[in-house]
């Protein structure tokens, strides 16, 4: 008699929860069901398309997600994904190079003296793709990989230092006709350049040098000659740079960054991280900032605009509670920047040409539809039991709360006729009167509880924030897990989207596409996402220009203790425009006057406004353009992005623990091996998931999992 | 739960670890998912003398790069500087250049100059060797329960002679493949002399292996960690802390 299947339950759609489905649904001997609240998959990538009139069934989205180049776990799941396509699938795009577009460029920003700019890098492409197999050509974690890619830093800095807007990256030293004066600056500029460039990419090649050097092994007799030699390049340089360029604002970027380079590099080897076991986990006890200060780093590096740029993107800068401290991880942090910068494949950023849901989720979810998996929407998870017997625990029961019913019972149909997710359910579909995208706030809508015991093993995708709600009998009796949501911090953020009537890149004095962190808070990383307009149904006559996404921490209220409601958020981004914007983007400013060029924002308030400059407006007015916009706040507690603190790498709970006999999680706060709130840590965390309960894929398929 | 009367309840399988290898001499080698031939591009590093000179080679190859480039930049400067009648800039360009020259070669000679020195060739040469041992790996079958990162292995006897009060901590995440190698164990946090004296030792035929530490008189008090590696495959396995006292 053939074998009965094992019943999957996976609660949640994130990447994490949808990463372990994928996985598990190639193989046989599983039958999986997919709970999720609300009508959409996405979790925190979630979009949806506005249905609503005068809205051109524009994309909104939780947040900026750019994909990064050395996602190979995220990229090569959704690689896989198109290629299990159905022909006639319903899903926008029909392959993942349609669906996504490389991104060379990324800026930093910088105040000096009051004024803003914008550091702009370009990063080139590097050979293969983001999920392919990986060889010897092409492994992006083998030496000549390491050293080829400090040669094109090398390149990309040398570069950087001449091009301006619209410049080609591929010949940077092409001079116009130029006076005396300025050749002179030239020559200083490149011969200095050079010098610096030229170090780092010699101390990038040091590092890996090291690696072959320090990582078996330690030196005979205790004398530590590689860190002395370090060491002492590292005081040499330093003191000559400081001699040469220290009041050179134009090179001053790169000799933070060299200097940064040179301490991490005395670090790497003083903490004696090459033949640490825990390698650069050794150190998540202690904040970045810290580390490199310990390490010799000026506080000038300390707090330049790179390393205030990683803190952004890990939303590390701003506090989580009253008391709390910002801060990251250091071994995490060093790690992400590796990944970052020396293993992207193809291009450091790749973006999506639609919203994440169009673009990654649709494609997962037909699918995953097409292998048998059953999808129960509208089921928010209230509570979770357990049993312990003999020190073995195990759960027996989930309780949802059903949120609504599909009219004539059957499943529910998410995807619009284009293949897109709506930003609000279908209630067509639904036994429930329409109440927008209340679906998504826990406990907003009434619904029997429904309790689910059918099922072999869990899959637990809901994200941290939202345990609390989500399992409330589980973590009172669970004092590890307790602990995990006790500890983890969380921080909602918010994200603005703006349809503008020009182009960014006339806007900004940056190249485009770009995407910038390290600008003033609320909004500290900007993008150009103009590409997704193709997607939208704007008419030719009234069409934008230009779509840029704003992101950052959603501002808390501290007297209150509640972070900024939507209708606070919106004042806030009414100053944000008016009085930061315009220092960035010179082209949003008004000239000759105050803030912001309103009449930029698409579409306007009333037709025969187009191209009208917007004068006098007051700031009521100011708010309703931007409720014009989409402006998202992230405070449901399934939004809230994880951080990685220091010291609290030891509270998260990885997919293989095997705590629960039946259970598992999935998600970017699991200890998955690359700890800080991304895509790739998600899917990592599913791909874990997977093998914990098939032992598929292997361990060591799971790219960067053993990275040090 | 389904079907709880007709079938065993299911059970998560035991992972053969629960933890990522932070190593970097294993993630380097791991990262090619074990599906690609270990071979590198222009042929293995057999020896502790080519690792240094592909390194060295490399670094020149990155000057080489830099010096040309500013040639080139060079080369059009002067152009310019003619149709500009800015005759000094000619000059200004070598002595820059010539500058950035011998920055550039003398980090690299300073490379160079530090690999070759005897102690770190003689230790390069060991790594290096076992490092290219193609021999497939061979795990030990995992230990059940535990997923945390408190190892695996128990039981493993420990023998310590201090005048100080010490505390040893022995992690080991897989059962090694023959006697593992312990390496000294370095002061945690702080400059200072290492613990040399580590070592493990066999007991009689198919008894298993000791620990012996021994602790010199003048041993600073503090903290002292290192890694355990398997002889065999030299990747890290497990780890040793010692805590001296006052």
């Amino acid at each position: 008699m053939a074998e009965a299947n094992i019943k999957i339950a996976i609660v949640g759609g994130g990447c994490g929860a949808l990463a372990a489905a994928f996985e598990l649904s190639k193989q046989k001997g599983y039958e999986i069901t997919i709970y999720q609240m609300g009508w959409r998959l996405g979790g925190k990538g979630a979009s949806g398309r506005n249905k609503h009139a005068g809205k051109h069934n524009r994309t909104e989205e939780h947040g900026l997600h750019v994909w990064m180049g050395f996602y190979e776990n995220a990229f090569r799941l959704i690689r896989e994904c198109y290629e299990a396509l159905p022909p006639n699938h319903e899903s926008p795009f029909g392959s993942w190079e349609d669906a996504f577009t490389p991104d060379h460029w990324v800026g930093v920003a910088d105040e000096s003296r009051g004024t803003w700019r914008t550091w702009n890098s370009f990063f080139p492409a590097t050979p293969g793709l983001p999920g392919d197999p990986i060889d010897p050509d092409t492994n992006p974690f083998s030496l000549p990989s390491y050293l080829a890619r400090a040669t094109d830093l090398l390149r990309a800095l040398i570069h950087s230092s001449f091009s301006g807007k619209g410049e080609t990256p591929q010949n940077p030293y092409e001079l116009s006709s130029v006076s005396p004066e300025t050749i002179v600056d030239k020559i200083t500029c490149v011969l200095r350049t050079g010098v610096l460039t030229g170090a780092s990419a010699l101390y990038e090649a040091m590092a890996v040098l090291g690696v072959v050097l320090s990582g078996r092994f330690s030196l005979p007799g205790g004398d530590y000659l590689v860190l002395r030699y370090a060491d002492a390049i590292a005081r040499n340089v330093k003191a000559q740079a400081e001699t040469l360029f220290g009041n050179d604002q134009q090179l001053g970027p790169k000799l933070e960054l060299v200097e940064l380079v040179v301490t991490v590099i005395v670090g790497v080897l003083r903490d004696r991280l090459l033949t640490d076991p825990d390698g650069l986990d050794a150190i998540n006890d202690e904040d970045c900032r810290v580390w490199l200060r310990r390490h010799g780093a000026s506080e000038r590096a300390t707090n330049s605009p790179l390393v205030r740029a990683l803190y952004d993107m890990a939303f590390a800068n701003v506090k989580a509670s009253k008391d709390d401290v910002p801060g990251l991880a250091a071994g995490q942090a060093l790690r992400g920047a590796l990944r970052m910068f020396f293993t992207y494949r193809g291009s450091l950023f790749w973006k999506m040409r639609a919203g994440m849901g169009d673009a990654v989720f649709s494609p997962l979810y037909e699918v995953l539809k097409q292998r048998q998996v059953k999808f129960e929407f509208f089921h928010e998870l209230v509570d979770i039991h357990t049993s312990k017997t003999k020190g073995v625990r195990r759960v027996t029961e989930l309780r949802f709360h059903q949120q609504a019913a599909v009219k004539g019972g059957g499943e529910y149909q998410p995807l619009d006729t284009d293949g897109c997710w709506p930003a609000e359910p279908d209630f067509a579909q639904l036994d429930c009167q329409p109440n927008g995208t209340a679906f998504e706030k826990p406990g907003s809508s009434g619904g029997a509880i429904k309790p689910v015991t059918d099922f072999d093993c869990v899959i637990l995708g809901v994200p941290v924030g939202a345990l609390d709600k989500a399992c409330p009998s589980l973590l009172k009796s669970d004092t590890r897990w307790k602990a995990m949501v006790q500890n983890l911090k969380t921080v909602p953020t918010q994200a603005l989207q703006l349809w503008l009537y020009e182009g960014v890149d006339e806007l900004s004095t940056s190249p485009s596409p770009i995407t910038v962190s390290g600008f003033k808070k609320p909004f500290d990383t900007w993008s150009d996402m103009t590409h997704v307009l193709a997607q939208e149904s704007w008419t030719a006559a009234s069409a934008p220009q230009g779509l840029m996404y704003l992101c950052g921490a959603l501002p808390y209220v501290w007297d209150e203790g509640r972070p900024q409601s939507l209708d606070e958020a919106v004042s806030r981004a009414v100053d944000f425009l008016d009085r930061d914007l315009p220092l960035l983007l010179p082209g949003a400013g008004a000239e000759g006057r105050f803030g912001f060029r309103w009449e930029l924002l698409m579409p306007p308030a009333k037709p025969e406004d187009l191209r009208k400059p917007l004068q006098g407006l007051n700031f009521e007015k100011k708010r309703q353009l931007v409720q014009g916009q989409y402006l998202s706040v992230n405070v449901n507690p399934s939004d809230l992005y994880v951080l990685t603190r220091p010291g609290t790498m030891q509270y998260r709970i990885s997919p293989l623990d095997p705590g629960y006999e039946n259970m598992t999680v999935a998600g970017d706060w699991t200890d998955c091996g690359f700890n800080e709130g991304c895509v790739e840590a998600a899917v990592m965390s599913g791909l874990l998931a997977s093998h914990a309960i098939s032992q598929s894929p292997p361990l060591e398929e799971i790219v960067g999992f053993d990275h040090p | 739960m389904s079907d709880p009367s007709n079938r065993p309840a299911f059970k998560l399988k035991t992972p053969p670890r629960a933890y990522p290898l932070r190593s970097v001499a294993t993630a380097l080698r791991r990262a090619d998912r074990g599906v690609i031939p270990k071979k590198r591009r222009g042929g293995p590093l057999v020896s502790s003398e080519d690792v240094v000179l592909e390194a060295v080679k490399l670094g020149y190859k990155i000057a080489d790069e830099q010096i040309l480039k500013g040639q080139d930049f060079a080369r059009k400067l002067r152009g310019a500087s003619l149709r500009t009648e800015a005759g000094d800039v000619g000059s200004l360009v070598d002595q820059g250049l010539r500058l950035a020259r011998q920055f550039a070669v003398l980090l690299v000679e300073m490379t160079e100059t530090t690999v070759q020195t005897p102690a770190i060739v003689k230790a390069f040469a060991k790594a290096v060797n076992e490092g290219t041992d193609e021999k497939p790996e061979v795990r030990s079958a995992p230990s059940p329960g535990s997923g945390s990162r408190q190892g695996i292995v128990h039981g493993i006897p420990i023998e310590v002679t201090s005048s100080k009060p010490a505390r040893v901590s022995l992690a080991l995440y897989e059962a090694p493949e023959g006697l593992p190698d312990a390496y000294p164990l370095y002061p945690k946090g702080k400059e200072g002399a290492a613990l040399t004296t580590v070592n493990f030792e066999e007991l009689e035929a198919g008894a298993g292996f000791v620990l012996k530490i021994k602790v010199a008189a003048n041993q600073a008090a503090g903290t002292y960690r290192g890694a355990v590696m398997a002889c065999e495959a030299q990747r890290v396995i497990g780890s040793i802390e010692v805590t001296l006292s006052e």
